[in-house]
């Protein structure tokens, strides 16, 4: 696990460092990421999630999820960035460690369908909500 | 709940500083881009994005509306607090 517990860690830029070298250790040899954990955070992680956002004028997009009811609040510069930190947020959420969000799907696990991406890319559009699927299957499948 | 403006990542990590201060809370990082605010109380962590240098003040109502609601703060603190 990367999570840091000490308060002088908070900055971001320590962060990405640690997060960097966990991801460059997991390619070393005897480093690779552990298949059962794939799998069970692959369980852990929701299948859908309902995303409610806003556009503001300065073109930034906030979106509330709700997942299982329980709700939270993400951001995103633009659209691209936005679905990025949907899935960001949702690693966050339920504690997966950094270096297995690219085994698990990446920033496009939770994807919207077409015709809701097409509205979230859409500028003259400044709210809307939508499901985002997972489109992911178990890693040992 | 009152109007709130944009927030600076700066003035959010002060907070979370304060906040970690507090009985209940505390302050991680997590994801790729995020701290995780955790409270007793709360079933599952918030995320705030560190990756943007901005915080929306949609986001900034959200979260003052969770802290204010577990007794930790009023309105007027937390406001204080960011300022």
């Amino acid at each position: 696990m990367v999570f840091i517990n000490n308060m002088n860690n908070l900055s971001p830029l320590q962060y990405r460092i640690k997060v960097f070298i966990a991801g460059f250790k997991t390619k070393l040899p005897g480093g690779a990421l552990i298949n059962e954990a794939s799998i069970c955070y692959n369980q852990k992680l929701p299948k859908r999630v309902n995303v409610k956002w806003v556009r503001e004028s300065d073109g930034f997009i906030v979106g509330h999820i709700n997942v299982d009811g329980y709700e939270f609040t993400t951001q995103g510069q633009n659209a691209k960035d936005f679905i990025e930190m949907v899935n960001d947020s949702i690693y966050a959420v339920y504690e997966i460690p950094p270096q297995y969000i690219s085994e698990l799907g990446g920033y496009k696990r939770y994807f919207p369908k077409p015709h809701q991406l097409k509205e979230l890319f859409d500028k003259s559009i400044s709210k809307s909500d939508f499901g985002f699927y997972s489109n992911q299957k178990c890693p040992a499948s | 709940m009152a109007e709130y403006a944009d927030v600076k990542r700066k003035k959010i990590l002060q907070l979370l500083k304060r906040l970690t201060m507090i009985d209940g809370f505390s302050v991680n990082t997590g994801g790729k881009h995020q701290w995780t605010v955790r409270h007793t109380t709360w079933q599952r962590p918030f995320p705030i994005p560190f990756k943007q240098n901005r915080i929306k003040k949609y986001y900034v109502e959200d979260f003052a509306k969770l802290i204010i609601k577990t007794g930790a703060c009023d309105e007027k603190t937390f406001k204080e607090w960011i300022m």
